[in-house]
């Protein structure tokens, strides 16, 4: 009798091992799913780079002894492909030959005279701006042509002193915008951009 | 005896049906749901050639050339790429499928993108590259062909502010990628 119950127990349990393991085939069997994979679609970016621009200009001395400078363009490396803006700040001075500047400035109409080219170029707290972008190695319209120019007008106030014109030039991306806003990069590193006429 | 007999040969046959299951795609990687991945054919991303406008400083796309791979040599910070990709469909598929987009970005603060409303972020399917995952709001039917466009919400990449000249490869000038990959999981 103790034999025939143990037995019964014995099938029971085996019943069940088989159902489970029947049962775990099965869920591994629909678990296994089929999965295509595509090809990679690869996309890469390579960051840009701007190199200093160069600055034209021609210096002449007058019979008079004095100097005036013309043309004073700007043209932004070969490696620079894309558009960019160009401003210019023009600072004449009085400087000796040891490079130090005279401690009194000078002052437009008294020492020097100054008209530009304002079709192509237009002054805004300080600099003068390109109206329009120019291309790696093109060079801007001439702030100073035809008529144009930058012309000392007085003597050194001290000896050993002359007079000298500072130019710098800066240029910037003329595409692209700020992350999430409509501001160009000239309107948010400069405070201002020809084309929104605004920082 | 013969019960123990019987529930090892079966115990046997379970093993060699659950390990030929997955021995026929060696190949592949696991997926979060246990299955494996077999590659090609069924499932192409692609887009359009991208060419730079040197004389407005942006990218256009050429519609008569389709890529797969896109290499974009003049990118600075606040620029939009256009950027159309698509999945195409050959329609040799048997049964259902679950459509799924893996985009990854080795600097995803350099590159902003936006998946259109047909595109939700899914947690359903495992990354097997490490990128978001994205599943498609339709099933794809048994033998559907065609392909489906609009990936991106409005067609374009934005590079953010974050990006630097190449002259400064260890802060955000380096090259960085942007790679996609569709996965057709079986539904039914």
């Amino acid at each position: 009798m103790k034999k025939r119950v143990f037995r019964h127990r014995r099938r029971l349990i085996l019943t069940v091992i088989l159902l489970m393991l029947t049962t775990a085939h099965g869920t591994a069997m629909t678990a296994a799913k089929y999965v295509h994979s595509s090809n990679r679609a690869e996309h890469t970016y390579c960051p840009d780079t701007y190199d200093i621009p160069q600055i034209q200009r021609t210096v002449t001395r007058l019979d008079n002894g004095y100097c005036t400078m013309t043309g004073l363009s700007v043209t932004p490396s070969e490696d620079t492909d894309y558009p960019v803006w160009v401003r210019i700040a023009v600072l004449p001075l009085w400087e000796n030959a040891q490079g130090t500047v005279y401690g009194q400035p000078l002052t437009a109409d008294r020492d020097y005279t100054l008209s530009y080219n304002a079709e192509q170029w237009e002054w805004h707290d300080g600099y003068y701006y390109c109206r329009t972008p120019v291309y790696g190695g093109q060079a801007t319209p001439p702030l100073f042509n035809g008529t144009h120019s930058l012309t000392q007008i007085s003597t050194a106030p001290q000896e050993g002193y002359t007079f000298q014109v500072k130019v710098s030039a800066e240029t910037i991306q003329a595409i692209g915008i700020l992350d999430g806003s409509e501001q160009t990069a000239a309107g948010n590193s400069w405070g201002y951009c020809p084309t929104d006429g605004n920082a | 005896m013969r019960a123990g007999g019987i529930l090892l040969l079966m115990t046997l046959l379970s093993f060699r049906m659950v390990s030929s299951l997955y021995a026929g795609y060696a190949s592949g990687e696991m997926t979060g749901n246990g299955a494996a991945i077999a590659a090609g054919g069924m499932v192409t991303v692609a887009e359009h050639q991208a060419c730079f406008d040197r004389t407005v400083g942006e990218y256009r796309l050429n519609p008569a050339q389709i890529v797969t791979a896109n290499t974009y040599e003049v990118v600075v910070p606040g620029m939009k790429i256009e950027k159309d990709p698509f999945i195409q469909l050959p329609g040799n598929n048997d049964v259902s499928y679950t459509l799924y987009l893996e985009v990854t970005a080795t600097q995803p603060a350099i590159v902003r993108y936006t998946m259109s409303d047909d595109w939700q972020e899914s947690q359903r399917m495992a990354a097997q590259h490490g990128g978001k995952v994205y599943v498609y709001h339709h099933a794809v039917r048994p033998h559907e062909q065609g392909t489906i466009t609009g990936l991106l919400s409005d067609a374009a990449v934005y590079i953010t502010s974050e990006l630097r000249d190449k002259r400064r490869p260890d802060a955000n000038g380096a090259p960085f990628r942007v790679d996609m990959y569709a996965y057709l999981v079986q539904s039914d």
